[in-house]
């Protein structure tokens, strides 16, 4: 009978620990939706200044470019408790920056090396016919490491626009890059959030069943119960 | 476990696809197949909730940010999503600003208090 109270009053324990992470979690998720809120506000008006500046059909959906390679990813990573996390990964001028970024690098180098010396075998002696090479493994290794194939570098969106834009436009893609950074890791709080309320639902679910198998035993004083008890009754 | 990088999907107004666009999220795919909707006011509420769709489908993309305008119009295909990938953001629009109490997420968050699990 003991051993199934202080279950109960475990169980009670840890719920309150999950609603305590969880009022911490949505007060972080509000700050940052401020912040996320305030920084595309700002982007919108920096994009309506740059509208005045260059007309009015100069920033439109008309200006996107034909090719559009992604400069921005997302890293996931399942973490322990059952949420995912997720990062910011760049990839400026081809180069990825995100957590896979030294495995990539490597081997990057080492293609413009080899390319190299065979340019400078073909120069030199035409007639001879080096055994290939066994370096294409890793080539293969990037290949399957890139995404798809591997698009070409990124190019700035800004150049949509025309070669030189105006500053407001700088400003308004500064305000959504900065803004994009917030929505991952707001991502990342709304999922730790939905795992929350899924073990709090659990804990509950448990806990009822605790409840119930103590109230089925004759005479049990359930946790919270005994100070309405009236003494002597 | 790290997995390879996803994209970021939106679908909003032009104002807030293009904001998003410059900031480097968007992607034509080998298909012409872009991760982004610019909702006019002629697209149908049909052609968002498919575009919304073929995004849940597309296993290259993490996040989709989408106007919470827009998301009350695919409301039911927004709750109808409990997977953690890909997310389902719901940011302002320049008409509409953010109402947290129409987010989906803080409003399941919210239905985990009832009078009766208080007891």
């Amino acid at each position: 009978m003991a051993g199934e109270d202080e279950k109960v009053t475990v169980v009670c324990q840890e719920l309150d620990q999950l609603v305590l992470k969880l009022m911490s979690k949505l007060e972080t998720l509000q700050e940052k939706r401020q912040t996320f809120n305030n920084l595309v506000e700002q982007g919108w008006l920096s994009l309506s200044q740059s509208r005045f500046a260059m007309g009015n059909k100069s920033v439109s959906s008309l200006q996107y470019g034909h090719q559009m390679t992604p400069s921005v990813h997302v890293c996931t990573c399942a973490c322990e408790n059952g949420s995912w996390s997720f990062e910011v990964g760049n990839t400026d001028n081809g180069e990825r920056k995100s957590p896979t970024k030294g495995l990539l690098d490597q081997p990057e180098v080492q293609e413009i090396g080899f390319k190299e010396q065979v340019l400078r075998r073909r120069k030199g002696d035409l007639s001879r016919k080096d055994p290939p090479v066994s370096r294409d493994i890793p080539t293969e290794k990037l290949k399957s490491m890139r995404q798809g194939g591997g698009p070409g570098p990124a190019q700035d969106p800004l150049k949509w626009f025309g070669v030189l834009v105006p500053q407001s436009l700088r400003q308004a893609q500064n305000s959504f890059k900065k803004g994009l950074s917030l929505a991952v890791d707001i991502a990342t709080l709304q999922s730790s959030i939905e795992t929350i309320y899924e073990q709090y639902r659990a804990l509950l679910e448990k806990k009822k069943q605790l409840l119930c198998s103590l109230r089925v035993k004759p005479g049990a004083v359930l946790p919270g119960e005994e100070e309405t008890q009236l003494p002597g009754a | 476990m790290a997995a390879r990088g996803k994209l970021i999907a939106v679908i909003g107004d032009e104002d807030t696809c293009t904001g998003f666009l410059l900031g480097g999220i968007g992607e034509l795919n080998k298909n012409r197949k872009p991760n982004f909707l610019v909702v006019e006011k002629e697209t149908s509420v049909t052609e968002i909730e498919e575009t919304f769709r073929s995004f849940l489908g597309r296993d290259d993309i993490g996040i989709i940010l989408i106007n919470q305008f827009i998301a009350e119009m695919i409301r039911h295909a927004i709750d109808a999503h409990h997977r953690s990938i890909p997310a389902v953001l719901e940011i302002p629009s320049k008409e509409h600003p953010y109402d947290a109490s129409k987010d989906s997420i803080l409003r399941r968050a919210r239905g985990m208090f009832t009078a009766e699990d208080l007891r």
